[in-house]
């Protein structure tokens, strides 16, 4: 997902949309990026299935601009939560259950073998 | 108005009678009308009392809740004679935090915020001094916009250094 995260931000920020991401993998152990807390244990965050942008910084129509490019590049979003997008369907889709979304993406996580979308679009 | 009576009327003017039942009339009415205006002074300083006002200035703590979504803000707002500034946290149910700093103004006699480029809006009245109680709301294209409460209280009437 992060490869598909990283081209939904160069593609959004290359059409002048003010994107700032908060946050993308977190689970119940880390303390979370953006000053987010540990996601809920059924939370698409834990197995690395969303992120959330502060979605304050961009008005309506930009947010809906940004929606359907998320959209458009398999995201959805949820009610009550205005700046989450989460892979539609969810980990479950990729693999079989949530359970095994989150045991991948803490394998990963802890292999290094990819990091925190956060923190790589900070570095940019 | 010095009241008249009713021999030195007579003593001094021959008025028919239907000019003399007019100014009796009026007279009885005088005394009517000001009734009637201290009634109507009397409801409007209700009013007045009834309408709490509240000066912007000074450090409010802000509590913000949607209990349908389990969407909450917290953190507070700061006037000052120049404007007001916003240090709140949206939480969202997922368990996310989102800053909201933003300059925001304070409109109208009631209380009225807006902020953030997405729209934040707090519609609110003052219930005492340092208190006010509302309904806020926030866009969240596609889907209808996120309504609840919110409350504010005073902490401080100036802002810290």
């Amino acid at each position: 997902m992060a490869g598909t995260v990283q081209g939904l931000f160069d593609a959004a920020t290359g059409a002048g949309l003010p994107i700032v991401f908060n946050n993308a993998y977190r689970d119940g152990a880390q303390t979370g990026t953006g000053g987010s807390p540990s996601a809920g244990s059924s939370s698409q965050h834990m197995a690395g299935f969303a992120f959330d942008i502060n979605s304050s910084a961009m008005n309506p129509m930009q947010l809906t601009q940004f929606t359907g490019m998320a959209m458009k590049a398999g995201f959805q979003r949820v009610r009550g939560d205005p700046g989450h997008y989460q892979v539609t369907g969810g980990a479950q889709v990729a693999y079989g259950s949530h359970a095994a979304g989150v045991a991948e993406a803490r394998r990963s996580y802890a292999a290094r073998e990819c990091e925190d979308a956060n923190v790589a679009a900070q570095r940019k | 108005m010095r009241p008249v009576s009713a021999r030195t009327r007579m003593s001094r003017h021959r008025e028919n009678s239907a000019q003399s039942i007019m100014r009796i009339q009026h007279r009885s009415l005088l005394p009517v009308s000001v009734l009637v205006l201290g009634l109507v002074s009397a409801c409007e300083r209700s009013r007045t009392d009834a309408h709490v006002a509240c000066s912007s200035v000074g450090e409010w703590q802000v509590p913000m809740r949607d209990t349908s979504t389990s969407f909450a803000v917290d953190g507070s707002v700061h006037f000052s004679g120049s404007g007001g500034h916003s240090q709140l946290a949206a939480t969202t149910r997922d368990g996310a935090h989102e800053p909201l700093e933003f300059p925001l103004r304070w409109s109208g006699d009631s209380v009225y915020l807006v902020f953030a480029p997405l729209g934040y809006r707090l519609s609110g009245k003052c219930v005492s001094p340092d208190s006010v109680t509302g309904l806020f709301t926030v866009p969240q294209p596609p889907f209808q916009g996120i309504k609840g409460t919110f409350g504010m209280r005073r902490t401080r009437t100036e802002r810290p250094l």
